[in-house]
Formats: C-alpha cells, structure tokens, sequence
C-alpha cells in the first residue's frame, strides 16, 4: 500500500521532469475542456476529469514505482581499453511491490528493467566499452522510469562510488610469435622431439612403441613438452611506443596466463614477476603507467 | 482459458496497442458513419490483413476512395454554409481523421499523430452520443486507454499492465467524482446530435379521444414520462397527469377547442403544493402533462385557461421540466357564456334512451348537485363493466349503446357517455384526457408513467368551480382483461419480480439520467442548496462518499498487493512474516533449511517437521493434497506456538 511517509521520503530523492506526455495531457484538458464547457456535455466532463486526475496519480504511483530501490556495484569482468566488458550491478527493491518500466543509466550505456519483482535483487550486467586504459569510476548512475503513463521522467541518482581500473588493450603478436623469435624455433607445438627414458607412470598413449619393439623402453617427447627458459618480456622491445607496447604485453600476459607459463615484465622501473605477483596486479600496473 | 492466460501474458508492441485503442474508440462511431466512409474502413482493414507494406500507388488508391467515401458521405448535406452546423463539421472532422489514420496506420510507421487520434475519436464521439449506454461505454474507453498506454511504458505481459491501470483508475474515482459534483457549471442547453434512435418514442396518446375503432389508444407498456417528486409521491387518487381537454364531439371524436391564450384565472382555493420534475419522451404532440391542478410548467410552454399546457412545437426529442402543482380534485374558474355553450352542447339527434333519461331527471330537480347525483346514481344502477375490450357500439348512439346495451366499456366510453348525460340534463361538463398511473410504477419519489395509464375523465362545473368526476368509478366490475395493458383503475396486484426488478432499473436509469447525463448548473445550484440548507443530506453525502472512498482504498490496496503465484511459498508466508515481526529475520543468502534450524536451535521453537514437509513438498515430482493440508496445519500449529 502506498505509505505517505515513503512516498514524501522518495520524492526527496527523485528528480521529475516533464516529458511531451505532459504538454500533450495539458493540451487535452484545453480541447476537452472547450468541448465541455460550450456544450455542457457531461460525457465529456468525465473524460476531461479522468483524464485529468489519471495525471495527477500518475506522479504518486511513479514516485512510490521508485521507492527503496537501491543498485550496488557487484564486480566486473576484466575491462581493457576498447573491448567490451561486462559490468555487473544489484538492482535491489526491497518494498513490498513490484517496480516496473526501470532505465538504468549508467556511463552511457542503457539498460530497461520491464518488472522488479518485490523484495528482490537482480544483477544486471552492464555491457561497457572502456575507451581508455587507466582508473575508471563507476559513479554517476541514475534510474529512470516513465511509469505509469510516461507523462513524468522520474530520475532516482544513484553514487555507485565504485573504482576499476581499465587494463590496456590486449593487441599485437602473439605469445608463440614472440616464443619462436626467442628461441628460433620452427614448427608446432605439438611437433615430436624425440625420444625420453621411461618413467614407469606415463600414459598408455606417450610410449614410444618402435624403441619398445627393440627392446628398450622410451617414450615420445613433444615441442610443447620441451621446458622454456623463463618468459622475459621487456617493456621497450615490445612495441614502438608506450601504448603499443602496454598493449602487446598485456596480449602476452593474458596467453601466458592461458597458458599457465610463468614470466617476467621488465618496466622501466621496476620488474613485474608473475611468480610474485597476480596477473590483475600485474595488469594493473601497466594500466596505471 | 488457454487463451486468455496467452491472451494476458501478450508482451506490448506499439501497433498492437494502438490497434486496440482504435477498435475501441471507433465503435460508437461505427453506429453513426454513413456507409461510404465504413466501406473505405472496410478496404483499410482488408489491406492491413493482406499485411503486405503498401506502395506509393496502393497509398495514392486509398487516399482517392477515402476522398470519394467523403464525397459520398457528406453528398446532399455539404455545404461551406453548412459547416457553420457543428453537426455537420464535426462529422467532416471525424472522415477526415479516419482517412488521416488509415493512410498512416497502412504506412505501420507510428507517428506522434497517430498515437493522439484514439483520444480525438473519443473526444469526437462524444459530441453525438449522449445516452447511459455511452456513459458505461465511456469509462470503459477510458480504462482500456489507459491501460493501453500503461502497457506501451512497462513493457511487460498484459496482465501486471490490467493490475496497475486498475489500480490508476480506482485512485482516479474519488476526484472524478468530486470534480464532476463541483466543478462549476455553466447554465447551457445540451446540444444534441448524431444517433437518437434509442430515443425516439411515441406516446399513444394523441389529444383527440375517439370513440370509434380507433378508440383504444395502444395500451403498451413503453414510457411516456418519468416523474421524480421533490418529495413523497401523492396517493394514486391524485395522480391526474392533465393533457387535453375536449369539448366538442364530431364525427364519434372528441376534440378539443382551437387553442385558447387566456391565461388561468388565479385560484387562492387551498391544496397541497407539489414540485416535481418531469422527463418527458418525445410524443409528436404539443401537450405538457401536468399534475392537476398545475401552477407552472416549462419556461417554452403556455398554460391556457383550459389548464392545458403545450408547447408551440410537436415534442421530437426528450424534454425535461421543472413543474408545481396545487393538488385538488376542483378549482375555482369562471366561464364565460360562450363556453358556458359549448359545454352544454351535445346531439340531439342521437342517443334517444339517454336523452330520455336526462329529461326525467331534468324534472325531478332542478338543483345542480341534485342532478349530479342522479346521474351518478343512474351509473352505479346500470352496473357497468369495466374492459379494454368492449363489444362493438352503435357508433350513431354510442351512449344509448353503452349506457342501455352494451354495458361495458373503458375510460372513454365511461367519460364520453357521462358528459353526454351531464349536458343533457343541463350540467356543464367536458373530458379531460390525459395519464393516470395508479402509483404502482413508483420507488420512492420516483414515478413512471406508462402509455398504458393513458385516461380520460370528467369535469363538470358547479358553483363557479370545475369539479373532477372520476367516471370509471362508477363501474361495477372490472373484466379481467388487462394482461397487455392498462394499470388504471385497477387494483394495484402484486408484481412480479422481473416487474420489481425492471422498475429499479429505470430508477437507476433515471437517477444517472438526473445526476449523470443532464447534470448542469441547476443541478449543480440544488445540489449546493441541499447541502447547505439539510444537515441530514449533508450528512448522508458525507458518508456516501467516505464510504466510496473507503470501498476504492480496499480496492486499491488488494490491486497493489503483489499476487502469490507459489501456493506452497504463500502458504508458508504468514508465518515467515510472523517470524519477522518477531525479531527473527532470514539473512541475505541464507536458505530456509538454515533459517527454521538456526530459530529452532536458538529459540527452541519447533520448525523441523515444517522444515522436513516444506522440502518434501518443494522437491517431490508431485505434489500431494495430504501433505498440503499437513503443511498447513503445521504452519497454523507453529503460528500458534509464536503466539
């Protein structure tokens, strides 16, 4: 039921704003009221007072649409530079009704909520293209609704005051391109290398069947088996300028992470280890140079 | 079922709303657009059924027969002089603004015109119709308007959107009543146009009486007026609706006198004053009926010497008056020699028996009064039978016929044949015509007056005073004849209850027809005077409307409330809400298995054999009525214990 004292307590919080619903609705009155007046005709009277007084509950039932919502930051994914990421927010409504017809408007991106069940959170995620590496704060939100009968924007500001950081756009060569420059090695990964001793637990599969035939026991020995020196990624060889080489080395730390290798980023000042450091701090200090 | 649950569950799209809002403003109009105009409609929604988007030519082509349906429409009737007739302008408005919306709507692109003209075609209707089955059909309208639009912002299935304009529309209630009561009004006359024929009745009284095969005037059962009394209704012996009055008999009619313009002579005499307001049904005849004795009628209407009131123009549509009458059976009036003639004149050569008659008792006295008596005397001696369907009279001696052979007859054989004798032995007389409900048509202050309580009686002059004679009075039984007709001069008999039931209908009519439909400044000023000067009125309207109030607010609260779509989780809710005022409050993210274990461990209140029937009936593949009804019961148990 509606409560006057959450009705007077959201309307604080709400900024309303006149759409062309309501220049359409005064507009109406006029004309019906014309067609009223002159005419003395009470069918039009009726109308000319529903319609007046549907507007006029139009501003309680969309203020009370927008009580005790509340949104909270719930995390993201990882957001690089120019790639799309989600982000993802709690829609919390915790009165005893339903809140329908919610735009959340938050860093540029939209997002419509047809229904927000009572007493319910839902997470949305929102979809965002960071356009730069570096601090990202996710603040200014609002929630929006033209409910009931979109003659009032009701605007509910909301302070996320939630921090990200935007790592650099992954791009450039490859971890095996960079792998084979290294060490001047051709072919696959998956390439035979020859031949080890047995080990006594290998699998079925990795035995080297001709050494067994003539009597010895070998197994087979693939590229990607063959141990790498340790990954050693300098800042000033990676590209030709600053963002271009946050970018490479951001690319090779994501396959290197892909692909469970450990590394070492030398920056100009300081030396990032993966065996010391996560990935996202590490990714972080890149972001942040 | 099926159909309506998809039907509810129906996500919005912008056309689908706004077809809805079309069809439902349109149809009032489909019963007043000429048929061109509904053969081009027809085209319209034949092309949008193909579904195919219409090319620039297919465009053109409508715009062309919209034109020509136009044309045809309006041929005759048009005029640039003739749009000066709102009638006539409005109606071009509405072709104009179906072919406007045709054109736009085969188009499927919303614009911001195409999403007002619902509004305009329900504004535009209104100017034709003006009866109780548009009112109903207005609100209706409204609502589904409303809950079109509502629909179209949410987004979401049909029946969240019912739920919430529901709600809009409940709260709306109140202030459109209150706003409809004192918004102040000005003093205009309804204009009235379009479709009338719900309308349109005949009244079978014609202001002539006819004593021929043509006598019995169609006794039906439609309404010729419906009276609302300021206060009690007078008894049924009162209720003499006055019409014509008929002083001359050619040619077996009775007819009254070329109309007179002498105004009433004043009578001081006392009676019961009586106010009343009458809406009258369109007759084609000139007369007003008024109570006996009438002081005032209609403003447009004159009131003659005679008492009758007409109006310079047969009635074609439905009049409402104000009117005040001085309730007596005879008044004081003077009559001239001339009339003083005419009342006294009958045929000579007609009716030998009855003029015999009149001459033995023209000897016996030569008083008045005495005279009077010995007709009526000689009436009740002849025991006359009272029936609608009389034998066939001697038309060249209808009295002789009547009084000596037939013995039977209605009103008017009754009337004609004792103003015949009253003149022959020299009483002034005439018949008045007119209605005479014998009350049984009434709820409260409310009266409905029927074609069949059509009557004619008597007046003789006495003492420089018309006296009323009630000649069917004089009869000595009453056939039972009367199943299709007249309720006059019989006993009231019980009545049916599709009789009862019908009557408060037109009460309820009649009350939205006073209060709703003709509502105006008048109204409106006796409104404010009741208020102002009775406390009880006031009082009464006070509590009618908290009590409206109080009846939307339950109504609003239970269209708010969320609905309960799992029976288990209803079932179950009282108890957590219970719990909750109790200080036990489930944490974020907690599960209901650990929040009955943690309450029962820390308050010792028994939840697991809730907890245990909870689970069953939440995870088994069907769902048991025993265990339903257990879990009820351990939850009113446990709600119980809380206690």
């Amino acid at each position: 039921m509606l409560s006057l004292r959450t009705l007077s307590q959201t309307r604080k919080r709400l900024k309303q704003k006149a759409t062309l619903g309501s220049l359409l609705v005064v507009l109406i009155l006029f004309g019906l009221f014309l067609e009223a007046y002159m005419h003395n005709f009470n069918l039009v009277y009726i109308v000319l007072f529903f319609v007046f007084a549907l507007a006029f509950f139009a501003s309680p039932f969309g203020i009370y649409n927008m009580a005790d919502l509340a949104l909270a930051y719930q995390g993201s994914d990882r957001l690089f530079a120019k790639k799309r990421s989600a982000i993802y927010l709690a829609l919390t409504n915790s009165k005893s009704t339903e809140s329908y017809a919610l735009k959340l408007e938050c860093m540029g991106q939209n997002l419509f909520v047809p229904a927000l069940k009572a007493q319910s959170r839902e997470i949305l995620a929102l979809s965002y293209r960071p356009e730069r590496r570096g601090k990202l704060e996710i603040g200014a939100c609002s929630l929006q609704s033209l409910f009931p009968l979109a003659t009032i924007r009701f605007l509910l500001p909301l302070d996320l005051s939630a921090h990200r950081v935007v790592y650099p756009r992954p791009q450039g060569s490859s971890l095996e391109t960079f792998l084979s420059r290294q060490k001047g090695r051709y072919g696959q990964e998956n390439d035979f290398e020859g031949i080890s001793p047995y080990t006594g637990d290998a699998p079925l599969g990795k035995i080297h069947w001709p050494s067994v035939a003539k009597g010895e026991s070998a197994l087979k020995k693939f590229a990607y088996e063959i141990p790498l020196e340790h990954l050693n990624f300098d800042f000033y060889q990676a590209g030709k300028n600053d963002e271009a080489r946050l970018s490479q080395l951001t690319r090779w730390i994501l396959e290197c992470e892909a692909q469970n290798l450990d590394f070492q980023v030398q920056m100009p000042h300081e030396n990032l280890n993966s065996k010391r450091m996560s990935i996202d701090e590490i990714l972080e200090k890149l972001a942040l140079y | 079922m099926r159909y309506l649950k998809n039907l509810l569950s129906t996500k919005p799209t912008p056309l689908r709303t706004l077809d809805i809002a079309y069809i439902v403003t349109l149809l009032p109009l489909v019963l007043f657009i000429k048929l061109p105009v509904l053969f081009f409609l027809l085209l319209v929604l034949v092309l949008l059924l193909i579904g195919k988007k219409p090319t620039a030519v297919t465009l053109s082509a409508v715009a062309l027969a919209g034109t020509a349906a136009i044309f045809f429409s309006l041929y005759g009737s048009f005029s640039f002089a003739g749009l000066s007739r709102l009638k006539l302008f409005v109606e071009l408005m509405i072709y104009l603004l179906l072919m406007a919306i045709a054109l736009q709507r085969l188009t499927r692109e919303i614009n911001f015109y195409l999403k007002i003209s619902p509004l305009l075609l329900l504004a535009t209707s209104l100017f034709f119709f003006h009866s109780l089955p548009m009112l109903v059909y207005v609100a209706l309208e409204v609502f589904v308007l409303t809950t079109m639009l509502v629909w179209q912002v949410m987004q979401t299935d049909l029946y969240r959107s019912l739920r919430v304009s529901s709600a809009l529309y409940v709260a709306s209630l109140p202030i459109v009543i209150l706003f409809f009561i004192f918004f102040p009004r000005i003093s205009m006359e309804h204009a009235r146009y379009g479709f009338k024929g719900d309308l349109m009745h005949r009244s079978g009284h014609d202001g002539l009486m006819h004593l021929d095969k043509n006598a019995l005037l169609v006794p039906s059962q439609r309404i010729v007026m419906e009276v609302g009394f300021k206060e009690k209704i007078p008894s049924a012996g009162q209720l003499y609706f006055r019409g014509s009055v008929l002083y001359d008999k050619i040619d077996n009619i009775w007819r009254p006198l070329k109309t007179s313009r002498d105004a009433p002579s004043p009578d001081f005499s006392k009676g019961e004053l009586i106010s009343y307001k009458v809406t009258l049904y369109p007759t084609s005849k000139p007369w007003i009926y008024l109570l006996e004795r009438p002081l005032s009628g209609p403003q447009k209407a004159t009131l003659n010497s005679h008492l009758e009131s007409k109006m310079s123009q047969p009635i074609k549509e439905t009049m409402l008056y104000q009117a005040e009458s001085l309730l007596k059976s005879s008044y004081k009036s003077p009559l001239p020699e001339t009339l003083r003639q005419i009342t006294l004149r009958y045929d000579a050569a007609s009716d030998p028996r009855t003029q015999s008659l009149a001459h033995e008792i023209r000897i016996k006295s030569n008083d008045p009064r005495q005279k009077l008596e010995a007709v009526q005397s000689f009436f009740r001696a002849q025991k006359l039978t009272y029936t609608l369907k009389p034998k066939p009279f001697d038309l060249n001696n209808s009295t002789d016929s009547f009084l000596f052979e037939q013995k039977e007859g209605y009103c008017v054989h009754f009337a004609a044949a004792f103003t015949t004798l009253a003149r022959m032995v020299g009483i002034p007389s005439r018949i008045v015509t007119g209605y005479r409900p014998d009350g049984s048509n009434s709820i409260q202050n409310y009266l409905i007056v029927r074609e069949s309580d059509a009557h004619a009686w008597v007046e003789v002059y006495l003492d420089g005073r018309w006296h009323r004679v009630e000649s069917t009075a004089f009869a000595a039984a009453i056939k039972d004849d009367t199943d299709q007709g007249s309720s006059m001069d019989m006993a009231a008999g019980e009545k049916s209850q599709w009789q009862q039931l019908n009557l408060y209908l037109h009460y309820i009519k009649y009350q939205i027809d006073t209060w709703i439909l003709e509502y105006s400044s008048l109204s409106q000023k006796k409104l404010f005077s009741y208020l102002k000067t009775d406390t009880l009125f006031l009082l009464k309207f006070i509590s009618s409307f908290l009590l409206l109030l109080a009846l939307l607010i339950l109504a609003l609260y239970l269209l708010s409330r969320p609905k309960c779509r799992d029976r288990i989780q209803c079932m179950l809710k009282p108890l957590l809400d219970t719990l909750e005022k109790q200080g036990f409050s489930k944490q974020q993210g907690e599960s209901l298995n650990r929040y009955f274990s943690r309450i029962e461990q820390a308050e010792q209140i028994p939840l697991s054999a809730l907890n245990r029937l909870y689970h069953q009936l939440r995870y088994q593949k069907t769902v048991k009525q025993e265990f339903l009804r257990s879990f009820e019961e351990e939850v009113r148990r446990v709600k119980k214990t809380l206690k």
